[in-house]
Formats: structure tokens, sequence, C-alpha cells
């Protein structure tokens, strides 16, 4: 019974995160011209098999010391609600992110991005960003939410951030407490 | 990969994807950023920190 349960909420959590990419991918239509050429999906097994790719191309920004395959663990165990994004160009894959609301989805987390490097990049990183803000604020209107967060952002990356119109919350230092950029969504 | 029609969609989903895009149309994001390396832009990159982060409760954290 729970785990039929958990099953029926699964499946309708996985219909609200497919809802808003195509809305999302609704919007893009809009911004750029070559959108078609823009897919958006969950972080499923093919995003999970493409990423090693990345680990192949130069990058001058630090790499990370975790796979995704390890995040994808843990919020698919942890959190029904999660926010994931894959975004590709045609077949490449281009970015990758995880979030999740808050208990009550008055706020959303964007707690992990990243983009594919430049140079095995066809959609640009600084396209990235961009469309994983888009998806996450789509998913904010079918959940309530009304704010969007951006936790532990790279310290290179604030200002670049503060151009989205998010404002930045230095650590307190407190545990649980890490700095974070914030929107109040209108 | 592939969007459903909107004609597949039920009546309370079509009204969840009306919320999504009105969301959308009232906060613009801007369409391109200053350009960069690609990489990870938010999240820590050790992997002990990505699972306490993951891990730990939000002030209200959520399933």
């Amino acid at each position: 019974m729970v785990n039929t349960e958990h099953k029926k909420a699964s499946y309708k959590y996985e219909r609200l995160r497919e809802i808003a990419r195509e809305a999302a991918k609704e919007n893009l239509s809009s911004l750029y011209s070559d959108s078609s050429n823009i897919v958006l999906t969950g972080i499923d097994s093919n995003a999970l098999k493409a990423v090693p790719i990345w680990l192949g191309m130069a990058c001058s920004r630090p790499r990370e010391e975790w796979s995704w395959e390890e995040a994808a663990k843990i919020y698919r165990k942890k959190y029904l609600k999660r926010f994931e994004l894959a975004i590709w160009y045609k077949n490449e894959l281009c970015g990758l992110s995880y979030g999740r609301p808050s208990f009550s989805s008055t706020r959303i987390r964007i707690e992990l991005i990243e983009g594919a490097p430049r140079i095995g990049n066809p959609l640009g990183p600084k396209r990235v960003v961009p469309i994983t803000i888009i998806n996450a604020t789509a998913y904010a209107g079918i959940l309530g939410a009304k704010e969007l967060r951006i936790m532990a952002p790279e310290n290179g990356l604030i200002s670049y951030y503060e151009s989205l119109d998010f404002t930045y919350v230095k650590s307190t230092g407190a545990k649980n407490f890490p700095d974070y950029l914030y929107k109040i969504l209108k | 990969m592939t969007n459903k029609n909107d004609a597949e969609l039920t009546d309370e989903e079509k009204l969840l994807k009306e919320k999504a895009k009105q969301l959308l149309r009232r906060n613009k994001t801007p369409t391109y950023t200053p350009d960069d390396e690609g990489g990870v832009m938010s999240g820590p990159l050790s992997k002990k920190m990505m699972e306490q982060q993951a891990e730990e409760e939000d002030e209200q954290h959520s399933k």
C-alpha cells in the first residue's frame, strides 16, 4: 500500500516536472531562434550516460569530487518533489541541475548546476543558467512557490547571478547555512 | 524527449501549465548571461559537502 502511494506520488511529480519543461520549452521558442535544437528532459539514464564525456573536455573551473550518478541516487530517493533538468542541444548534453522545494513549496532551492565545458557545449555555457532558471520558474508556477534560491554559488559567479536579478546572502558560518542567492517571484 | 501536445493534457494539467506560463510572463529571465566556461556553477565541489547539502534540513525541508 505504502509502495503504491509512493509510486503514485512519484508519477505525479514526474508529470509536474514534464509540464514545467513543456511550458519552459514554449517560452524558449520566443527567446532563441535555434530553440528547436534545445531539448529539455529529466536527469534520466541517457543524461547520466552522457556526463562522463564532459570529463574529457578542458575546463578552467575546478572539477567536482562527486558524480551526477551519486547526486541522482540521493535526490531520487529523498525528494519526490525535486527539481531536475537536463539541457540538450540536439543530442549533446549541455547542462544539468538538481534542487528541491521547501516543505510547503513556498520556495525552490536550486542546489546543483553544472554546464558542459565551453569547448563541448554547442548551446554555449552562457545559456545554461538562464534556461535552468526559466524551467525552475515554470516549476515554481506549478507548485505555487514564490521564491527561487541558488545555493552555494561558485564565488566567481555571484555577480553573474546578480545580473539575473538574484540577491546575494552571505553565509553566517552556521551549519546548514551556506551562501545563497534569492529572487522573489512576482 | 518529445513534448506532449496540449490536447493530451488533462484539464488539471492544462491549468497547471497555464500557471507556469503566467509566472514566466511575469518573471522575465535575461536570455544570455556573460560568457562562461561551464563546469560547476552552483553547489559544492566536495562529495561530502554535496551529500550534506542534499541531506540537510532546509528551514522547512521537503520530501
